[in-house]
């Protein structure tokens, strides 16, 4: 259960990058492209942290393991 | 005889240091974060434009792709002076048979839609390598059609991302997805179990003798058998020279 839920988490986080970019791209306009681009960023620097506190238990992985 | 077989035996030619460095290294993973980044931004960027913008494919009144419709009519469109948009005539055929046929309706939906899925899975880095090829595809369809725009830029980008699809999507979903389901050329957690009861998985690395373990140990498949190798480095020296390794198993 506890590992569903960390799956869970680093799922969401991911999902709440793709709303978010979702969201800026579709309702505001581009005038400042920058603007625009710095919370989508954002959002994956939130992202990714909860992959590695969060979600990178629940794999535990060795390096080279792609 | 010599001369064929010397040309065409099997050889496999490594990248440079350099090449992997660069394409295959996670330290540089920042890096291809924001050149994915920018790619998926671009893409959601045109897609939305498509369905939601003032110039908008999509429910226009009429029909939907009459916008659609305009660009082939322009791209097929000959000049009695000047050289035409497309220089090649099956391109210009093929697009001639798509307008006749009205495909044009259904056509904006896949070019639109197929825009902001390309964007939204580059920008959370889920198939990277994918995205980018459908995205580099569509760029191409684009400059063969004429327009050059950001198709171009955009178009390298795309094949820098394809080149460097590992590390691309490394800090994405891809890290997570991948070892799961897996490449062509390895399985992934998902896929052990079925190789698990296929296959004769080997308890020591065939090319050290240190142990392996299913679903974490990088994997070769030879002759439909799946052979776990302890480390990356001892992989490439299998996958290199399988014969030399897995002969003294096999005898």
């Amino acid at each position: 259960m506890n590992r569903i839920l960390l799956l869970l988490m680093g799922v969401a986080a991911w999902a709440g990058v793709a709303l978010t970019a979702v969201l800026i791209t579709f309702n505001i306009g581009e005038k400042n492209q920058i603007l625009m681009f710095l919370p989508i960023l954002a959002a994956v620097v939130v992202a990714w942290g909860v992959g590695e506190l969060v979600t990178e238990r629940v794999f535990n992985r060795d390096e080279g393991d792609m | 005889m010599a001369v064929l077989a010397r040309t065409f035996e099997k050889r496999e030619l490594r990248d440079p240091g350099i090449f992997r460095a660069i394409f295959a290294n996670t330290w540089l993973a920042p890096i291809w974060v924001f050149l994915r980044l920018y790619l998926g931004y671009q893409w959601l960027m045109a897609g939305s434009h498509k369905l939601w913008g003032g110039e908008r494919w999509i429910a226009v009144g009429g029909p939907d792709g009459l916008p659609l419709r305009g660009f082939w009519e322009r791209a097929v469109a000959i000049p009695e002076a000047g050289r035409p948009p497309i220089s090649f005539d099956w391109y210009r055929d093929f697009l001639t048979f798509m307008m006749n046929h009205e495909w044009y309706r259904w056509f904006a939906w896949v070019i639109a839609l197929g825009e902001v899925a390309v964007g939204i899975a580059l920008i959370i880095g889920a198939f990277v390598g994918v995205a980018a090829f459908f995205g580099a595809f569509m760029n191409f369809n684009f400059l063969m059609a004429g327009s050059a725009s950001t198709n171009p830029l955009l178009f390298i980008v795309a094949m820098l991302v394809i080149f460097g699809w590992k590390t691309a999507g490394w800090i994405g979903l891809d890290r997570w997805l991948l070892p799961a389901l897996g490449t062509p050329w390895q399985p992934g957690t998902v896929a052990k179990g079925f190789f698990k009861r296929r296959a004769a998985v080997n308890e020591a690395c065939p090319v050290c003798e240190m142990p392996v373990e299913v679903g974490r140990s990088p994997a070769s498949v030879f002759n439909g058998l799946m052979y776990l190798s302890c480390c990356p480095v001892c992989k490439e020296r299998l996958d290199s020279e399988p014969a030399r390794y897995l002969a003294p198993a096999s005898a």
